[in-house]
């Protein structure tokens, strides 16, 4: 979908991508000040750049032609939101509206739709400067969407935001990506916002690109290679594909299926679909020998350990154990030979693991608070 | 009265001399707020020059760059058949040179401080590049706008040593406000002079006000109707 073939300078940083992003959602994954940032401004055209960009059969630049920033059609969420003070929320969301049908590009996005998906009706006569900042994020997405964007990059859209305002913001986030099929690059380093969206991942150093594939892969092979705690990538985890079973209004509980295991976590909603990723924090697994009773953790996944690891730098005095679980599904064509899926790892002291005696081979339970697993979007 | 052909005079000048420069300082302060370019520092030199130099030495040199003997005012006079020295199109050009910094600085300071963020906002929404600008920096900086006009008029309306030298003391041609105050007081003419200089720091005090007003409701009225 999106050929890039592209070297920019800025400041001490160089840029250099060669790679082709496919369909759908990718997410760009890496520490701050790997060029991310310089990545997405370079794709709309923001910085100069050397080399290729090529979006389907569009050529955006080739050597010294370069398409300029307002023919390419590209959404953008800044960091900083950006809107535009001098004018109301409505007029925010019209500005790039009107461009589009003046244009007469095809005109997929309906201006009522957005605003009722963004529940933006209340706010449409207030000023961008009165607004929160979960309201003027919503606003953002909701503008970039409005200019009726080929391709939508987001720039970290729930960085700067508190736990509550996440959940607010990541429900309309994996309705877009969802329901509205717009090709969109999303930026980040967190790895749980990622797991929840993105199907591909890129992950970056240094202004290069060192990994990319499917997420759940890319997320395996970033803690074999120690990599993530490393580069101060977030936490390092591990991404989970579960079948929803049941759900408990009273409660709030939704009973999940992982390889015939069963696994409890909270949510305000049913779940929109039958199949749900989950991030599970490596520091959120707790391991016990022996299958507890009488304990608040609800969650006890039955696996073995198959290798322990020490981590290093700011982690010193940890061990990473990676756990593959048990299954008991037979119709699991897997079985006996566990996929990414079926991995989890965790987090424990290394005086916790010589004291359990765990090695490679040991069988354990994997320990999981079901109130720690972030509540999965849509 | 030669009071009121000298005050008719002055805002002519100060206005032509507002009007002309917002157009000319523009692309010069958002050159200077985004430039890199190693000239960059010699040419915000040069603006800012008449800032610092005596009204005097400014308008010396300017009378001479205005005479029939120079190029410029030899080729003006041939153009026109008129002088350069001692006329109001004379005093407009000295007026420009001299208030020039006055409208370019608050100018490049605004500039500086909206950044280009707003313009490349516009350009992912499809604006193309003039339009981005007209539809955002432009009403951003209304306030920039607004403080770098009033500086500039009431300078223009102020100026007295460079408007002597270039422009003399001929009535309803280069008779100024300032000239007209200094003649009355050289002629012990206390009365004139008095009505003037009030006149004067009326004016003064009720444009700052007026623009000190018009600022504050501009900062409440970024902000749409049913929000304050």
């Amino acid at each position: 979908m999106l050929s890039l073939d592209i070297e920019a300078k800025t400041g001490d940083l160089t840029l250099k991508i060669c790679t082709d992003i496919p369909e759908g959602v990718s997410a760009i994954f890496g520490p701050s000040g790997c060029g991310k940032t310089t990545l997405l401004h370079a794709i709309a055209g923001l910085i100069p750049c050397q080399g290729s960009i090529r979006f389907h059969q569009h050529v955006w630049q080739q050597q010294q032609s370069r398409l300029p920033v307002h023919k390419r059609q590209v959404g953008y969420v800044f960091q900083d939101d950006r809107l535009f003070p001098h004018l109301s929320v409505l007029e925010n969301l019209r500005y790039g509206y009107v461009r589009a049908q003046k244009k007469q590009l095809d005109m997929r996005l309906n201006l009522d739709d957005v605003i009722s998906r963004f529940d933006l009706a209340p706010l449409l006569q207030r000023s961008p400067t009165t607004l929160s900042g979960g309201e003027s994020r919503r606003v953002s997405i909701a503008r970039a969407l409005c200019a009726q964007p080929q391709l939508l990059l987001l720039d970290e859209p729930l960085t700067g935001l508190d736990h509550q305002r996440k959940t607010e913001i990541l429900p309309y986030l994996a309705a877009i990506t969802r329901d509205l099929s717009i090709p969109t690059l999303y930026v980040s380093h967190i790895n749980d916002e990622i797991a929840h969206l993105c199907a591909h991942t890129l992950v970056m150093a240094d202004g290069k690109l060192v990994d990319q594939g499917d997420t759940a892969k890319v997320l395996g092979r970033l803690w074999q290679s120690s990599a993530a705690s490393q580069q101060n990538l977030g936490e390092s985890g591990s991404l989970l594909e579960a079948q929803v079973i049941g759900f408990d209004q009273g409660t709030a509980m939704v009973t999940l299926q992982l390889g015939g295991q069963s696994l409890n976590i909270i949510s305000p909603t049913k779940p929109a679909t039958a199949q749900l990723r989950l991030f599970l924090a490596a520091s959120d697994v707790a391991i016990a020998l022996e299958k507890p009773r009488q304990l608040s953790i609800r969650n006890a996944l039955a696996g073995v350990i198959s290798d322990i690891r020490p981590l290093d730098g700011a982690q010193f005095g940890l061990v990473a154990v990676d756990i593959h679980l048990d299954s008991s599904d037979l119709d699991n064509q897997n079985h006996g030979t566990p996929t990414d899926k079926q991995r989890i790892v965790s987090h424990i002291s290394a005086a916790a693991c010589q004291d359990l005696k765990l090695g490679p081979g040991t069988p354990i339970f994997a320990l999981i608070k079901s109130a720690r697993i972030a509540s999965p979007a849509g | 009265m030669t009071e009121l052909s000298a005050i008719w005079l002055t805002v002519q000048l100060a206005a032509i001399t507002t009007v002309t420069l917002i157009m000319v300082a523009t692309p010069l302060a958002w050159w200077l707020a985004h430039t890199q370019h190693p000239l960059r520092p010699l040419v915000e030199a040069t603006t800012a020059m008449p800032l610092v130099m005596p009204p005097t030495v400014l308008g010396f040199y300017l009378l001479l760059l205005f005479s029939p003997n120079s190029g410029l005012g030899g080729s003006w006079l041939a153009l026109t058949g008129s002088t350069l020295a001692f006329s109001f199109t004379g005093l407009v050009l000295a007026s420009l040179i001299y208030s020039l910094p006055f409208m370019v600085q608050p100018l490049t300071a605004t500039f500086a401080q909206l950044g280009r963020k707003p313009l490349e906002t516009a350009a992912t929404l499809g604006a193309s590049p003039w339009e981005a600008w007209r539809t955002t920096i432009l009403p951003l900086a209304r306030s920039g706008y607004l403080t770098a006009a009033v500086l500039t008029f009431a300078h223009t309306v102020g100026e007295f040593g460079i408007v002597l030298m270039v422009g003399g003391n001929i009535a309803g041609e280069t008779r100024l406000i300032s000239i007209a105050i200094y003649e009355s007081v050289e002629t012990l003419n206390y009365r004139e002079a008095h009505i003037l200089s009030a006149g004067l720091v009326a004016f003064s005090f009720l444009v700052l006000v007026a623009v000190y007003q018009f600022n504050r409701q501009a900062a409440l009225s970024i902000a749409p109707k049913g929000t304050r």
